[in-house]
């Protein structure tokens, strides 16, 4: 699972900031993820609209 | 049979309520857990091999409670201390000896072998959404225990997880349906010890007849793989493991057939490995056990043969 594990010791202030951009990667991804549904929900709503008019 | 290992004929892909045409987004299903995104491709790829003789007898003592005991005798791999790459094998034998409480919102279950390791673990659910397992492994060697903690949350259309180990492991993942059919997924980890931290990415498409998923993370690692299923018996299974900082790869392909009283898994790798598992039912509450795995290479081969008793 953490195949990097016995990888060189990085300094501490370098690995904590490697640290955030990862919890910051991870949190944008969440959101994204997050939001998804509802993209994908207006376009389908619009397609119906569509459908509608026609 | 609660507590016991489920059934030779389980279906390898959840059966589905067909959907309707229109996507209904605000009626998303719930995902697998995040750690069992390629459940179906471990199922049919990595069976539980083994090499010599093995017995396994579980008792219930009543509706909740179980005991097991376990024997293996067979060799065991060594560390080979000279520099060259022959395989050094001494016979070993160990019993394993299991309790178990399994209840519908709590289990527990302990396994204390004589090589001198226990293995603990325990799930208890909060509420219908909210549970908490913990794993232990104690061992008389130095340094080499661990405990696990892990908190999982459902949600209608996600499942997220909060773990904490011992040495400053921290991870969290999250995972949720997008459309009916595709999940997508994150986590994040950090290991105190190493001063190392990770993110990694997922995603996993599935219908019926089929199960393709794949993870990508910063520690190297890309996985994929996929399931399709061909018939009510028969389901064929490939998966690819790269790791691009050390240009690792590995590609397998497998096939998962299960019958009324059987089932039988194989594989071949592209490393030259080939591997095949037969559970077959007995009529007298027996499931008989065949593992076989050849590895041409490292002239490795391992065969064994066991009985599990109910």
């Amino acid at each position: 699972m953490f195949p990097g594990m016995f990888m060189r010791k990085p300094d501490k202030a370098e690995a904590l900031k490697q640290l955030r951009t990862h919890v910051a990667l991870f949190g944008s991804w969440v959101v994204i993820i997050r939001a998804a549904p509802y993209v994908l929900s207006y376009f389908s709503d619009s397609k119906d609209e569509l459908k509608i008019d026609f | 049979m609660e507590g016991f290992s489920p059934p030779i004929n389980t279906a390898q892909v959840d059966a589905k309520t067909k959907l309707d045409e229109k996507v209904d987004y605000s009626n998303l299903p719930c995902p697998v857990l995040y750690e069992e995104l390629n459940r179906e491709a471990t199922m049919a790829l990595k069976p539980e091999l083994f090499e010599g003789f093995r017995l396994d007898y579980n008792k219930s003592l009543n509706q909740k409670f179980f005991l097991s005991h376990s024997i293996l005798m067979g060799p065991t791999e060594v560390p080979n201390p000279t520099p060259s790459s022959e395989i050094i094998k001494i016979p070993t034998a160990n019993y394993d000896f299991g309790a178990g409480f399994i209840d519908p919102k709590l289990y527990l279950i302990g396994r204390i072998t004589t090589d001198g390791r226990l293995n603990a673990r325990a799930k208890f659910d909060l509420t219908d959404n909210f549970s908490v397992k913990a794993n232990a492994l104690l061992t008389d060697e130095e340094d080499k225990s661990q405990g696990h903690l892990v908190i999982d949350y459902k949600g209608s259309d996600y499942r997220t997880q909060l773990q904490l180990g011992n040495n400053s492991v921290y991870a969290a993942n999250y995972i949720q349906h997008v459309t009916p059919h595709l999940s997508l997924g994150g986590e994040a980890f950090w290991l105190g010890q190493q001063l190392m931290s990770g993110v990694g990415y997922a995603a996993r498409y599935e219908t019926d007849k089929t199960v393709a998923s794949g993870q990508i993370a910063s520690t190297g690692v890309a996985v994929m793989n996929y399931v399709h299923k061909v018939s009510e018996k028969l389901s064929f299974a490939t998966d690819f493991i790269y790791n691009y900082l050390s240009r690792d790869v590995t590609a397998s392909v497998g096939y998962d057939l299960i019958t009324r009283q059987s089932r039988l898994r194989g594989k071949v790798d592209s490393n030259g490995v080939v591997a095949a598992y037969l559970e077959e039912q007995l009529p007298i509450g027996l499931r008989f056990l065949l593992s076989a795995e050849v590895d041409h290479v490292k002239k490795d081969y391992k065969f064994g043969f066991g009985v599990n008793a109910f």
